[in-house]
């Protein structure tokens, strides 16, 4: 488990939102985050590999390393952040379950769950980031 | 968007997909993985070439989920990828209203698909619509 806080900027939501689509977003200092945002909390983890680091070479994560894919996301909103809070994220590890795949073998699902909480403490969105590979270990 | 069972948004919420905005997104998510940016990295691993953040095709159908529950409308939402979306692909979202809940909020349930017809993200989402 680990924790970083998240600013959440006014021109970081006009560029995220640009990103996925609203080509002219505007700068708007009271924004609501869009509904994917919390993702790029992403960019303030400083365990985060999925960009260039001093410590680490390039790329880090390859196919053959077995990481496996992004197969899915799943959002909860208990409230809608704004441009202007300070949010604290904390990464943990989620469930874990496995499926049988379309070409036999079998799947390994695996949850990372992100909370983030406001700065009085409230719960506004928990991020569930769901990583499928093909898993190849005998289970009991 | 009507709060009954059936009702239907269907919204085209991507026409021909840039290499550039897979960039822009890179740069706004922080998600630099080479499969989304690097052509010659994509094709050496297998693929016929770079291909979109999962998160980018959820990012682009929540435009249409904003559409119809507002910008702080939504309690939650879920997709999972299923397939690879590619530079040129023009993508619809097509939103159908499954529930209606004693509250007032909504569950719909979220299909976005390439110009081919062919699924690339299935998800669901509940909230309140705007307007409602």
């Amino acid at each position: 488990m680990r924790s970083f806080e998240f600013p959440i900027e006014a021109g970081h939501i006009q560029e995220f939102k640009r990103a996925v689509g609203d080509l002219d977003a505007s700068f708007d200092p009271d924004a609501a985050a869009p509904p994917t945002f919390m993702v790029a909390a992403d960019r303030y983890d400083p365990d985060y590999d999925r960009r260039l680091r001093s410590d680490r070479s390039w790329p880090p994560v390859a196919p053959e390393s077995g990481s496996g894919f992004h197969a899915g996301m799943v959002f909860e909103y208990h409230r809608h952040p704004r441009a202007g809070e300070v949010l604290t994220a904390t990464v943990a590890d989620g469930e874990e379950w496995f499926k049988q795949g379309r070409r036999g073998g079998q799947l390994r699902f695996r949850e990372i769950v992100t909370t983030f909480v406001d700065a009085d403490g409230q719960l506004c969105v928990t991020a569930r980031w769901i990583n499928v590979r093909a898993d190849n270990e005998v289970r009991e | 968007m009507r709060p009954e069972v059936g009702a239907r948004h269907r919204q085209v919420v991507a026409e021909g997909l840039t290499r550039t905005q897979l960039v822009a997104y890179a740069g706004a998510s922080g998600d630099f993985h080479p499969f989304h940016h690097d052509e010659i990295y994509a094709t050496t691993h297998g693929f016929d070439q770079l291909f979109a953040h999962g998160m980018l095709t959820m990012g682009i159908t929540g435009e249409a989920l904003v559409a119809v529950f507002g910008p702080e409308g939504l309690d939650r939402y879920g997709a999972d990828f299923l397939k690879p979306v590619w530079p040129g692909d023009t993508l619809t979202t097509e939103l159908v209203v499954a529930a209606v809940h004693d509250d007032g909020s909504v569950d719909v349930e979220i299909s976005t698909t390439d110009q081919h017809g062919t699924q690339v993200l299935r998800g669901t989402a509940t909230g309140r619509l705007a307007g409602d």
